[in-house]
Formats: structure tokens, sequence, C-alpha cells
């Protein structure tokens, strides 16, 4: 949800309605924001040049415009939407510059790889511990047949999936295993806190930058990594979920996949809204589970479509059935 | 307390020094508070202004006090407007207070 401001001058027909109708004519811009979604966080009747001023939550950009052209707000009064971001956020975005830095292709050095294994309980296990009050993994045998390297794929509904995702991975794959992760979120120049800052990413998280709409050169990097032998783990919804469905697949990992000959184990995460959904900054404690799906392996001539619309209808198939459990 | 809404456009000085020194943004709302005021809300928005901020105070002479101080410093252009919360307003109208 994002914030907007609503300034509003009435009309006479709106002055009017006022004077006529009471509370009735300022209920029914109240009821014309609800009914686009839209939920008032502050209003104020103003004196001077703005008659009123709503401060209102709306999913997006059209449905706040869509509501101030309901027939109660569009007849009565002007109204002019000024899309609204928090200082505290407005002030952390100002500090940041737009440069990303990465990826480190020194991440695969034997160096790294012991500082990851010797930060793995810091970076990862203490938020399982901390908030997840059940962590079951179901079908961890099926990584028994995948030889390193390979590609892990799951759906993604929060900034958890991979503290709850590791625990599936047997530690001869994990140990050898990057995670692609937003270059604009997670590789950024600039920032104070060393669990931000693009090293801390590569060497102890095991991450490297994905350029959101970056194309073909985006795979250039996790192209290499599979050339050496690492393994990848990627979210092929691109973004987390802000609904209950799975989104559409990207094809990146089918590209990867097909192109270095490597098979696919799809991961299915399950919990990890409820503990911390997106565009929350809390967590709340809960059971998550792991469910390790059977390996895809693409024959040759499989196409980059087929091969997504294959791991799509895998995922999708097992997501349907957990909600029908639900 | 009365509600004040306040619009504010930074100026081209006020960019800069916003640039330099972004936690002048939390500075100056301890200013307002030591004039008597308090900051409820505050936004940056994008549009004909940059900043929105909803503010109680004690009286209208305190709040021109605080308008007048931070415009004197040349990085905002300030207008402020009285205002009340719209749940008062309509118990207002219900109450017939406002008519004649």
């Amino acid at each position: 949800m994002s914030i907007y401001v609503l300034l509003m001058r009435d009309h006479s027909e709106g002055l009017k309605a006022i004077k006529n109708t009471g509370p009735a004519a300022v209920q029914g811009i109240v009821e014309a924001l609800e009914r686009w979604e839209a939920k008032i966080l502050m209003g104020y009747r103003m004196l001077g040049q703005w008659d009123q001023c709503y401060i209102i939550e709306a999913p997006d950009n059209f449905k706040a415009y869509r509501a101030t052209l309901a027939q109660e707000m569009s007849t009565t009064v002007d109204t002019e939407i000024l899309p609204a971001i928090d200082l505290p956020l407005f002030e952390r975005l100002i500090t940041q510059s737009a440069q990303t830095a990465g990826p480190h292709s020194w991440q695969i050095s034997w160096w790294a790889r012991i500082a990851r294994f010797v930060m793995y309980p810091f970076a990862y296990q203490r938020w399982g511990w901390k908030y997840f009050t059940e962590h079951a993994v179901h079908g961890k045998e099926k990584f028994k047949s995948v030889r390193a390297p390979c590609i892990i794929i799951s759906n993604h509904q929060s900034h958890f999936d991979q503290f709850c995702l590791l625990k599936a991975v047997p530690p001869r794959i994990r140990s050898n295993l990057f995670f692609g992760a937003a270059a604009d979120r997670w590789f950024l120049k600039g920032r104070k806190e060393i669990t931000m800052q693009p090293w801390y990413q590569s060497l102890v998280m095991g991450s490297y930058p994905i350029q959101r709409g970056g194309g073909s050169r985006t795979l250039e990097y996790p192209k290499w990594l599979l050339d050496q032998g690492a393994n990848l783990m990627l979210f092929p919804e691109g973004t987390r979920a802000r609904g209950r469905h799975l989104s559409p697949f990207k094809h990146g990992v089918s590209i990867l996949a097909l192109e270095k000959g490597v098979p696919v184990v799809p991961v299915y995460l399950e919990g990890l809204k409820r503990i911390r959904p997106p565009g929350t900054k809390k967590n709340i404690p809960g059971p998550v589970a792991a469910h390790v799906l059977d390996p895809v392996r693409f024959a040759p001539g499989t196409s980059v479509p087929e091969a997504t619309e294959r791991l799509y209808a895998t995922m999708k198939a097992f997501h349907e059935d957990i909600r029908g459990v639900e | 307390m009365a509600a004040y809404i306040m619009l504010s456009t930074l100026t081209d000085e006020g960019r800069k020094t916003l640039k330099a020194r972004p936690e002048r943004l939390g500075e100056v709302n301890k200013e307002v508070e030591a004039m008597g005021a308090r900051v409820v809300a505050q936004y940056a928005v994008l549009g004909g202004y940059d900043f929105v901020n909803v503010i109680e105070a004690p009286s209208n002479e305190i709040m021109a006090r605080l308008s007048m101080d931070l415009g004197s410093r040349g990085t905002i252009k300030v207008t402020t407007f009285p205002a009340m919360s719209i749940e008062r307003f309509i118990e207002m109208m219900q109450s017939g207070s406002g008519e004649k």
C-alpha cells in the first residue's frame, strides 16, 4: 500500500451539499475512497486555499486517482493527489546513491567459503532460531540424486525465505551456494549498516546482484558461477508475491538450466508470508516448512518457454495442493 | 491543541542543505517541539509541494511564529492552514453549531 495526500477544494455544489445534507456529504467522500480500497489515515477540514486534507493509504496510483473520480467527489470538490513518502524512508533514500556494487567474483574463493561457514549461524541460523517456532523439512532425500552444479528455485514470500530454505539443502550443496538478490535493494553503495554493505552480501550472505530488467547481461555472472561448479538459488517469480497466488515465472532459470545442462530443484516454502509479509518490518514468529520437490532435468531441445512452463506447473501444482489443505 | 496543515516547498538552498545534511529533517522536528508545537505526521510528497506536515500547536500565534521562523531560514517556503479533524467537523455539522 502507498500513501497519498489528497488536498480538496469545495465547488459551490460541494458547499451547498455540506450546507443541505451536513455530514452525509463528507461521509460520501469517505465511502468513495473506501470503495477503491483506500483507507483514510487522517482527515482534516481546513481554512484557506484548500478546504479538506486527507492522508490515505491506497493500493496504487491508479486506484487513488480513480477514487477521486467517483461521483461523490468529482461533482463536489477539486482534488490534488500528492503521492507521499514516510519521512524516515525519505531521509534514508536521499542518503543513498543509486550506484550499485558487485558482483564480487572473489566470493567463490576458499577464504570466502570459510568465512561463510564461520558466519553461517550468525547470518542465517539465528533468524530461524528466533522466528521459526517450527521448522519442518520434507523431501530432503531428493537432493541425493542431484550433482553439483545445480539451480535451486523457490516461491518468494518474504526476506526470510532463504533462512528457511537452507535447512533443506545438504551441506555439500549449501557450502557452495549463491543467491541472486536485487541489486537496487541489497547492493547499493553508501549505506551505513555493515549488514547492508555490498561486500557483506557477497561474502557472508553468498549473494550476487541481479539488475532488475537487466536482460541477458544479468545472466553473465550466474553462468560464470555455474561454470565454476557453484550452485545457484533463484526466485523465478522475480520479486516477493503480494497476494496468495504464485506469480508467473521469469525465463532466467530456464535459460541457465538449458544452456549449462544443470538440474533444477524446486523447493516450496510455506508459512514465511505470515512471519514477515512484503511491506512490513515487523517479524511475527510462526511455523514454517520447506518441501523439496522432484528435481527437474530438461531433455535436449527443450525450448525456454517450455522449460519455464514446466517449472511453473510443478510449483503451482504443489502450491494448489497446499492451499487446498489450508 | 489546534491542528494545522503546513505545506512546504524547498528552495534551491533548501535542496542543497537537505542533500548535504539529511539529518536536518529530524532536527527541525525537535525545534518545532521546542516552540511548543507537535508534529503529528509528516510526509515527503510529489507534486506542487515537497512536504506535508500535520502539526498541533496551542494557538495561531505560536503557529505564526513557527511559520515565520522556519521560512526565515531561506530553505523552505511554508503555507500554513488552520485545520480541524474531519470527525470534529462532522460533529459540528451534526450539532448545527455552524448554522445561522
